[in-house]
């Protein structure tokens, strides 16, 4: 896969650390899922916090803490639900997401669709958007930081073009009306702090139907 | 026990490990295919110190070795309370979700490749996803569902950079600029974005940007350089 637009470092280790919250990580890791050098750039960054780990001076734990622990070494471990796996023709996705993308409903709009991953805290939330072959999403800005990758197909937005696998972040400054490729339909998961703010009336009809705003 | 102690914020460099703990046999070398990719080859002789965790996992998972688990626990679980409580923990939480790791380490044992990781980065790393999904159950603590315990991690194709030397990393690390070590500490022991870094720091967010971008690329390049150079 050629992925070509990347996280930046800050974002990567914002990914090791755990600094970046559970739904925002969803989109990181997407995206690392398919780029084996961000991937290495994360490990080599947890290799460090492994290494502060390592390095911390102890906290004493409670005298029984480790009798405690073996105890329930003895329990049986839950089995785990088998990992779902996403549809074909996307880019690998965690399973939460895959989980989503069977559970949640599809809300629909013309040329696009929503699917609801995870919300909060706050107006946080995370989720898939749909866009046919050569449609898009109104003009919108948001309040706040927006993280999208593609999972599938391509789409525009302004200048640029990104494919499966790419990431690309925005802050709340930037207004824009991402559209898919003519070539197919294009899949993306996306993170955002804010709200949309629609830049048009076509936006104000779009984004409700969608389940924003 | 070595307790190699941190140093306070904003005081130099990390503390490099002494040298009787570097493992001579492994060796970074950047991949002839591609130029960027590194593996590591390794001492298959059970290693020794705190780089040397790894055969007890190991042993966890092929016989679900009691006294294995014990001292891996006595090591990290102290260790991962202090990280914790680092981060802002209650004592009991933090004692509880350090138990949750070692725990999580004993069933999951069988998913470790000590080619891909050193032990503490994978004990790192579950300790760090098991907060993560706390923040997330509590955050929906009116709406409970199933959790991932662990958020998906690069697989055995993408992990070929495989960090394991903690020796060569805590040296990289006590060789960044001061203030690209001290961004990174930040980023561990302050559970903080690098937004809010920038902001605490009273740095533009694009100084703290550019200074984690040039620490990935030295610890990068450090890492790539024959052992004996490094």
């Amino acid at each position: 896969m050629n992925v070509q637009h990347h996280p930046t470092e800050a974002r990567l280790l914002d990914y090791a650390s755990g600094a970046l919250s559970g739904a925002a990580r969803l989109v990181v890791a997407a995206h690392l899922g398919v780029c084996p050098d961000c991937a290495r750039g994360v490990h080599l960054f947890e290799a460090v916090g492994g290494g502060m780990l390592d390095a911390l001076t102890p906290s004493p734990l409670a005298p029984d803490a480790l009798a405690h622990a073996l105890a329930r070494t003895e329990r049986p471990s839950a089995a785990s639900d088998p990992l779902p796996p996403g549809p074909e023709d996307w880019i690998a996705i965690p399973p939460l997401v895959a989980r989503a993308v069977r559970a949640a409903p599809r809300r629909r709009a013309p040329g696009a669709w929503m699917q609801a991953v995870s919300h909060g805290p706050g107006p946080a939330r995370c989720y898939l958007l749909g866009m046919a072959a050569g449609r898009g999403v109104p003009p919108h800005s948001h309040r706040a930081g927006e993280m999208t990758v593609v999972l599938k197909g391509a789409f525009r937005d302004g200048d640029v073009i990104l494919g499966p696998g790419d990431f690309s972040e925005h802050d709340g400054e930037v207004s824009h009306a991402p559209q898919a490729t003519a070539d197919g339909d294009c899949v993306c998961l996306i993170y955002t702090d804010g709200p949309l703010v629609p830049a048009d009336w076509i936006g104000r009809i779009v984004f409700p139907l969608l389940g924003f705003g | 026990m070595h307790v190699a102690r941190l140093s306070p914020p904003k005081s130099g460099a990390w503390p490099s490990r002494p040298s009787r703990l570097s493992r001579p046999g492994a060796t970074w070398r950047p991949d002839a295919t591609d130029g960027r990719r590194v593996s590591l080859h390794q001492d298959p002789s059970p290693c020794q110190g705190p780089g040397g965790f790894s055969h007890l996992i190991t042993a966890i998972a092929e016989r679900g070795d009691r006294d294995a688990f014990a001292s891996l626990f006595q090591h990290f679980a102290p260790r991962v309370k202090s990280y914790l409580l680092r981060l802002g923990a209650s004592s009991e939480a933090a004692e509880e979700l350090a138990q949750e790791t070692l725990l999580t380490v004993w069933r999951r044992a069988a998913s470790f490749d000590p080619a891909l990781s050193a032990a503490s980065t994978w004990i790192f790393t579950i300790a760090r996803n098991l907060r993560v999904d706390l923040a997330r159950r509590e955050m929906r603590a009116a709406a409970p569902r199933p959790v991932e315990v662990s958020p998906p991690e690069p697989g055995p194709d993408q992990a070929l950079g495989a960090v394991q030397d903690q020796a060569r990393i805590a040296k990289a690390m006590g060789e960044l600029p001061a203030e690209q070590a001290e961004v990174i500490r930040e980023a561990f022991f302050a559970d903080k974005p690098h937004s809010e870094i920038a902001r605490d720091l009273g740095l533009p967010l694009g100084t703290v940007k550019s200074r984690m971008r040039l620490a990935l690329i030295r610890l990068r390049a450090r890492l790539a350089e024959p052992e004996d150079s490094a």
